[in-house]
């Protein structure tokens, strides 16, 4: 091996193979942060996208003077419930149940989070809703615990607003699904005190939802007869989110729904759009380096032309000469791989760092997610020198 | 190892002048197992190129060469590089040495191929042709006749049934050259082989059978 070193790599230049395999490393980086890059935001805007789908909507009629005269109902009525699932847009409806009884959440002070107590409400959807894939999302009779699904704005409002003004600890979104608080219903000069556990945030939702289980029997046992539990806001499974017909309909009625769940598509597909832009002048930058990493390596091979037929012709076998070049250039791979593996590592601790210093709350790709990308990447290129490499050779006799 | 040529004749001879050979154009011409063969003549008519053809080098001639019976036309790339190895050994005129490796690595390189000779008998034939003190000499250090003494125990350090020596001793001194020449013979008679050397005259080689190319 020694002997085939001094032959066939240590009388050439190395500059060009140099030159290229950094090229490779700038083509590896860009391409595998901005997937990095790609998920990341994905993850933040679609976070709870493990919890709901992504194809429904949340609507309900816009509040106006009327609605505080007492003049106008905000809950819809049968017949306009029944004109909304007749329309082709709607998969399926479900309508939320807010409370008829008084809730106080109240936690004893520890030494993380401050002891608090506040009224509260909730409102439920189907605790059998097709989108919540929660396993926790449900609730038993006599159940001591309620799920409870909360909004992300309200524990952004906590921490960037409340939090910072009275000097309390800020609370991350893994955190707070560790924490049970006591929640106590009254009514009916009856109460009981539950734990609540939130086991999911939403940005999609602005409400604070428990399974529908646990509504119906509280409203029937807590509840005030004489107030109507009815359906406010209405959730709506449907195929498109961005098809016309919606808006149409809603604006037609007067309805509103959740912006920001469409503004939150808009941008999600510009930044698709931007960091499609960054992979492919990351693969550009890749089939460019690794053109010259080819040409480099067959301007090795003609350097050697002569040391290569001698060494056919003592008896060497054609895969003998090509498994130096394979073992050279696994090395070479090998080290773009680790240099690139910690140059994401950095990149994305940077720029988690500055998405959380904004406010969201992210989740890093994936180890094995980057080695995967990285050695199927570096597979490729393996695999098109060798092919490369060989065709070289086999013109040497 | 048997070896018959049919009317061969190297294409670039067909454009030259009239060829007046005894191994050319031939109908029949055999080199039989366990003989020795000198071909000689002045430069240029192609004794060089006979040896390149049945080495498989050359591929550029008309006419027809079997080798134990198979036409080397239809041989694969793999089929020579293990006729190479245990079948026919070649030293070749341009020596095809490695100037940047010393003797040893030079020696090695094809030795460790074949896993034939142990090094003490690498020492032992270096040291019979005179050159054990250049062992660890690079070969673009030393004369070309000490090259020569290289290529020629490169060329003993696998197993073969024909030798092929192209002008082997051009470059070498009389006392030498006996040396030399006797280690070639020696190692082709223990392998039992068949020897085509090359040369520019038919002056020596007492017990070879001559042919003009």
């Amino acid at each position: 091996m020694k002997s085939l070193i001094k032959l066939l790599w240590s009388n050439n230049n190395k500059a060009s193979i140099i030159l290229s395999t950094f090229g490779l490393l700038i083509g590896y980086f860009i391409i595998l942060i901005s997937i990095n890059i790609s998920l990341m935001v994905n993850n933040t805007i679609n976070q709870d996208e493990t919890l709901f789908s992504k194809d429904f909507l949340v609507i309900n009629k816009k509040v106006s003077f009327l609605n505080t005269i007492s003049m106008a109902k905000s809950e819809f009525s049968e017949k306009e419930l029944n004109e909304i699932k007749q329309q082709p847009f709607v998969k399926s409806l479900s309508p939320f149940i807010s409370n008829t009884f008084k809730i106080g959440a109240y936690t004893e002070a520890t030494q993380n989070i401050p002891g608090f107590y506040t009224e509260l409400f909730f409102q439920s959807i189907p605790s059998d809703f097709p989108n919540i894939k929660d396993k926790r999302w449900v609730w038993k009779a006599n159940q001591q615990e309620i799920p409870i699904i909360f909004p992300g704005d309200y524990l952004k409002l906590y921490n960037f607003g409340f939090a910072k003004s009275q000097g309390l600890p800020q609370i991350s979104a893994e955190t707070i699904g560790k924490v049970s608080f006591n929640v106590k219903i009254e009514g009916q000069n009856e109460d009981k005190i539950f734990k609540a556990r939130i086991i999911g945030l939403t940005d999609k939702v602005n409400s604070i939802l428990v399974p529908k289980e646990f509504m119906v029997w509280a409203n029937k046992k807590y509840g005030n007869p004489d107030q109507n539990p009815g359906s406010s806001m209405l959730l709506i499974e449907t195929d498109n989110t961005s098809d016309p017909a919606i808006f149409t309909f809603l604006k037609k009625h007067n309805y509103e729904t959740n912006k920001q769940r469409i503004k939150n598509s808009k941008t999600s597909v510009l930044l698709k759009i931007v960091f499609s832009v960054t992979l492919i002048i990351g693969l550009l930058i890749t089939v460019l380096s690794l053109l010259l990493f080819i040409l480099s390596l067959n301007l090795i091979i003609v350097k050697s032309k002569d040391e290569i037929a001698k060494l056919f012709q003592i008896g060497f076998y054609l895969n003998q000469v090509l498994s130096f070049y394979g073992i050279f250039l696994a090395i070479i791979l090998i080290i773009i791989n680790i240099a690139v593996l910690v140059m994401i590592y950095f990149g994305i601790s940077f720029f988690s760092d500055t998405l959380s210093s904004a406010g969201f709350s992210t989740n890093s790709t994936d180890f094995f997610i980057n080695l995967g990308f990285a050695l199927a990447l570096s597979f490729i290129i393996y695999m098109i020198n060798i092919v490369s490499l060989r065709y070289q050779l086999r013109r040497i006799n | 190892m048997k070896i018959i040529l049919n009317n061969l004749i190297p294409k670039p001879l067909l454009d030259g002048p009239k060829v007046n050979s005894e191994v050319w154009l031939l109908p029949l011409f055999s080199f039989s197992e366990h003989n020795k063969y000198l071909i000689y003549s002045q430069s240029g008519k192609g004794k060089t190129s006979l040896l390149s053809i049945i080495y498989g080098l050359r591929t550029d001639y008309e006419g027809v060469v079997l080798i134990n019976g198979n036409n080397i036309r239809e041989l694969t790339r793999n089929n020579w590089v293990s006729l190479r190895r245990n079948k026919i050994s070649m030293l070749f005129q341009g020596l095809n040495l490695f100037d940047q490796l010393t003797v040893k690595e030079n020696v090695m390189l094809k030795n460790t191929l074949t896993d034939f000779a142990s090094e003490s008998n690498i020492l032992s034939w270096l040291d019979e042709v005179g050159i054990k003190s250049l062992y660890h000499k690079k070969v673009g250090e030393i004369s070309y006749g000490q090259k020569q003494r290289v290529a020629i125990v490169r060329a003993l350090c696998q197993p073969f049934e024909l030798l092929m020596l192209d002008e082997p001793f051009s470059h070498i001194d009389e006392e030498n050259r006996q040396h030399a020449f006797s280690l070639v013979s020696t190692a082709v008679e223990e392998q039992k082989a068949t020897l085509i050397l090359s040369s520019l005259n038919d002056k020596q080689y007492i017990d070879f059978q001559k042919f003009r190319i």
